[in-house]
């Protein structure tokens, strides 16, 4: 049973989930490249995050590093443990285990996100960017983006689910608790180190100039160096230390711009079982919004459950997948 | 006739005469003389551009230098691409040598990826490694490498070591012989009259039929403007490393042997330079 996508599934599997995207209002639209056939799903979405020029994410107390073998057991304990201490960080007034000392403020930033298609991996891939907004807001913060719908996934999307945690040690730990910061101002010195493993320090200047979020600042780019620095330097070493299964900074194929994108080479890992059970169902997938809500709650893209109930086949003859 | 191998050496090799110069808006403290330096085609401007970085660091202040960048004549040229990729796109019609523009403020990261050390240039490297093998192979031959094999590729390229390099490399070169070619040509096609910053789709070596596919049939179905309509004079010149390839050239051939290090072929479709 293949696992690739091929473009002509990729624009199929894209109009289903657009088709529903309008009945749910969730702002996915298709643009295409030139009139040609050609094209991919963008989303924008506003965020506001909490900022923390002060603390960095090694001041935070240390969590379990990922899992450490395979075993389903020990994969579901550590993906419950993600789930449970996801919901525990929203409960918090602050996200005390995660920031650490600050005095940072709330900041308003705009995301965009990309579905493209890999010709040379035969998978989707996404494609992000954020920038800054003007409007500083209050220092309570809302997480725009929930996780409690993890916990009442269809079958498919928890296992998409675990298996992302798996993949992606931490990573929507680090999204979920928000500390993005931008990079103002001036940036990196020459002898800003990228350490394998090590804490990523922005050079003191760089600190030192940092603590304001003006509203002069606005269209800053965040970048890649600041969203490392805000990773907690356990997940930091897995991460760092495979690069391919991990985000990192690309030039968009179509704009030509650069963007995060998340490395598409281990797709197959984590779609192959979820089209192996539903082909075992006679269930039809579909292959684009499964994947995508696997990754996207790792960069903060929520997919809500109403997504998958288009996908029953006695609603329509058009929804029915040939993914085999 | 030269024999095959001595073509991979070439490649290797081929070298660009450049001249760095500060731009003139960076605040110095002194005089900065320019750098003259000659740049390997295959090698990316951030991995071999210390010297110079330390060069124009010893005429400014520290405050005043932060990432540096690099343009010709108002393009910021695109670290990620081989350096023999930008000068033919940009500026081989220009007399050498070829001259760069150095900054050390604005970094145009709308334009621009960051590159803060030399490990970004490494995980890049080794992402186009593993992409042109998903075309080639299916992944299987990079997959079954060893990371001391992954790392001899990288070592090669940023030591300049042509045998370290070719010694695993020639793993990635090879096919089984009832294939008679790669699964699909790793290539990407640059023009500057374009938004997109290249073409990139599956292509074959090989027809249904068997017939083995040449340049020219890959630029027709991928970028047919690049070909000079009947009867008309070409205004077009397609460039792999400096060179024009005959049309007729079949395309397996040229993978494995004009292809850049990351094993793709970067092919720059640009206008005929009008003297």
């Amino acid at each position: 049973m293949s696992c690739a996508l091929d473009e002509r599934d990729f624009r199929r599997c894209c109009r289903l989930l657009l088709r529903r995207s309008k009945q749910l209002r969730d702002g996915w639209s298709w643009e295409p490249v030139q009139g040609s056939e050609e094209g991919y799903l963008r989303k924008t979405a506003v965020r506001s995050v909490f900022l923390d020029p002060e603390g960095s994410g090694s001041d935070s107390e240390p969590r379990a590093s990922g899992p450490s073998g395979p075993g389903q057991q020990e994969e579901e304990e550590e993906a419950a443990d993600t789930d449970r201490r996801v919901i525990e960080d929203e409960d918090e007034d602050e996200d005390e285990g995660v920031c650490g000392v600050s005095a940072g403020s709330s900041q308003v930033l705009q995301y965009e996100y990309h579905i493209l298609h890999s010709c040379s991996y035969a998978a989707p891939v996404l494609y992000f960017r954020a920038f800054t907004q003007g409007d500083p807001c209050t220092h309570t913060h809302t997480h725009t983006h929930t996780h409690t719908h993890t916990h009442t996934h269809t079958h498919t999307h928890t296992v998409c689910w675990m298996l992302m945690v798996l993949l992606m040690v931490g990573c929507s730990e680090w999204f979920d608790c928000v500390l993005l910061r931008c990079k103002l101002g001036g940036a990196t010195s020459s002898t800003t180190p990228q350490t394998k493993g090590g804490s990523v320090r922005i050079s003191a200047k760089k600190r030192q100039e940092a603590p304001k979020i003006l509203p002069a600042d606005e269209g800053r780019s965040l970048s890649l160096e600041a969203m490392w620095s805000s990773v907690h330097p356990n997940y930091r070493l897995r991460l760092q230390s495979s690069p391919l299964n991990t985000i990192s900074l690309q030039e968009h194929p179509l704009l030509g711009q650069p963007f995060f994108m998340l490395h598409p080479c281990r797709t197959e890992e984590v779609m192959r079982p979820v089209l192996q059970a539903a082909h075992e169902q006679h269930r039809p997938v579909n292959y684009v919004l499964s994947w995508l809500s696997a990754v996207g709650p790792v960069v903060g893209l929520d997919v809500p459950l109403k997504y998958s109930t288009l996908l029953s086949p006695a609603a329509s003859p058009g929804s029915s997948s040939d993914t085999d | 006739m030269a024999d095959d191998k001595d073509v991979l050496r070439d490649v290797w090799f081929g070298r660009i005469p450049s001249c760095f110069t500060l731009n003139q808006d960076e605040v110095t403290e002194r005089e900065a003389e320019p750098y003259y330096l000659l740049l390997p085609r295959v090698s990316y401007l951030t991995l071999v551009t210390d010297k110079v970085k330390k060069h124009f660091h010893k005429a400014m202040r520290a405050e005043d230098v932060e990432e540096m960048w690099f343009e010709y004549e108002g393009t910021p040229l695109k670290w990620h691409n081989p350096i023999g990729v930008l000068f033919d796109l940009h500026a081989s019609s220009s007399v050498l040598p070829w001259s760069i523009t150095v900054h050390f403020k604005n970094f145009p990261d709308r334009d621009l990826l960051h590159c803060p050390s030399s490990s970004v240039i490494e995980a890049h490297f080794m992402s186009g490694i593993k992409e042109a093998d998903a075309l080639k192979h299916k992944s299987h031959v990079v997959n079954d490498m060893q990371k001391k094999d992954h790392k001899q590729l990288w070592m090669g390229l940023q030591n300049d070591k042509f045998d370290q390099f070719w010694a695993i490399n020639r793993k990635l070169m090879e096919y089984s012989s009832e294939d008679g070619g790669f699964r699909y040509i790793p290539f990407r096609i640059y023009q500057t009259t374009s938004d997109r910053p290249f073409i990139q789709k599956l292509f074959r070596p090989t027809s249904p039929e068997g017939s083995a596919h040449t340049l020219g049939d890959l630029l027709k179905e991928m970028c047919p403007t690049a070909l000079p309509p009947d009867g008309e004079p070409k205004r077009y010149q397609v460039v792999i490393h400096g060179i024009e390839p005959l049309l007729e050239t079949p395309l397996q051939w040229l993978s494995e042997h004009l292809s850049h290090p990351d094993n793709f072929l970067h092919i720059c479709v640009i206008p005929v330079p009008s003297d």
